[in-house]
């Protein structure tokens, strides 16, 4: 199989070009498994390569910081050191260094290298869920909830629901649940009233 | 840019327009989400999100696998409404005839029992056949397990197309048909 080539999804074996090339419900020649292909821009094209560093052509041209024999293009929007061709890392519009990027990463201050993220909202529902089946944890979860409020409301949430606010919501609901609670066993318990 | 200005940027999420997607349930459920430059596919797990994102300029194409799984079940329900109508039909006759309470009761039960095929039935024709989505690109086949619809599928698959169209320098018609000499004269 060439670079660029569809490959079948049931046989794996690649789709004609003229086949693929246009959107239309067309069959395996190989295995007649039917398939509607819808042709992108990059379609026939292999992987993206990275642009090649150009070298040094006149004396007194900004060299890359990692690689001085080179031209840089541009400077790193992090550290500010020059970067070649090679060396420029492009995320969501800014030029980044390896070395930018790669810690960027770790301390997960670049959002679009990030795989993965917890929801803390989701986690505060659990807990107010958890209350209703053991009702004396009510006081520990609106403590928890609470917590976890402080500590996440300045990080990224999630991507897809409104975090924050389900947050808000599942925590005031969760001092709710423990102040009501807390209330009916004071009237059981206590008998303020002295009722009976 | 100051560096406090960029750093904040990066940390922040761009902004994204959300694709049709399928079905989700209580423990997973996925949504597609388009941003200027990529697709990024969110995969909730319960207690978690995990994404995968697609440059647009990486995407060789959508492949949409039909399945006849609906049509199977579509041709069961109507299989089974046939004679549940014919029984409906025979019981609300003999009613009419006899006005007996017994053929009544039993007209409402079959006709409350020839209700379910005929709901599947018409959930099969409103929501169309099924299919497969995958996204092909230079390296991967990446499948979409809950984009199910063909008709769904087709709308995701032209929003993405669209936005790739809008963002490659290419005409989507010239690439296409470029496409077999296009790896001698591919810009880097």
């Amino acid at each position: 199989m060439q670079a660029g080539d569809l490959p079948c999804p049931s046989c794996k074996r690649p789709l004609p070009r003229e086949a693929s090339a246009v959107a239309a419900l067309t069959a395996c020649p190989a295995c007649g498994e039917a398939l509607e292909v819808i042709p992108f821009p990059a379609l026939g094209q292999g992987p993206r390569t990275g642009l090649a560093a150009e070298p040094l052509s006149i004396a007194g041209d900004a060299a890359c910081f990692q690689h001085p024999s080179k031209k840089a293009i541009v400077p790193c929007d992090a550290c500010g050191r020059f970067l070649c061709a090679l060396c420029d890392l492009e995320v969501d519009g800014s030029h980044l260094c390896p070395a930018c990027l790669e810690s960027g990463r770790k301390r997960g201050t670049v959002s679009q290298l990030e795989r993965s993220r917890v929801r803390w909202d989701r986690i505060t529902i659990g807990l107010n869920v958890l209350v209703l089946v053991c009702a004396f944890l009510a006081p520990v979860s609106a403590i928890a909830n609470t917590v976890i409020t402080i500590m996440q409301w300045r990080k990224p949430q999630s991507r897809v629901a409104p975090s924050r606010a389900w947050l808000l919501g599942s925590t005031l609901l969760s001092w709710v649940l423990a102040l009501g609670l807390a209330t009916v066993a004071w009237v059981e318990w206590f008998n303020p009233d002295g009722a009976e | 840019m100051g560096r406090n200005d960029m750093s904040e940027r990066l940390s922040k999420d761009p902004a994204y327009r959300r694709l049709p997607t399928g079905r989700r349930t209580p423990s997973q459920h996925l949504s597609c989400w388009l941003a200027r430059d990529h697709l990024l596919v969110v995969e909730g797990m319960g207690y978690s999100e995990r994404y995968s994102r697609f440059d647009l300029r990486d995407i060789q194409a959508v492949l949409i696998q039909p399945s006849g799984a609906r049509q199977i079940v579509a041709m069961v329900a109507g299989l089974a409404a046939v004679p549940a109508l014919a029984l409906v039909g025979l019981m609300l006759a003999r009613w009419l005839g006899t006005r007996d309470n017994d053929y009544l009761v039993g007209l409402v039960l079959i006709s409350a029992a020839s209700l379910a095929p005929l709901v599947a039935l018409a959930w099969a024709a409103v929501c169309g056949p099924l299919g497969q989505i995958r996204i092909s690109t230079a390296v991967q086949v990446a499948k979409l397990p809950g984009l199910h619809q063909r008709t769904k599928a087709r709308a995701f698959a032209t929003a993405l197309r669209d936005a790739a169209v809008a963002l490659s320098p290419i005409a989507p018609a010239s690439a296409a048909v470029a496409a077999p000499d296009a790896q001698e004269s591919r810009p880097a």
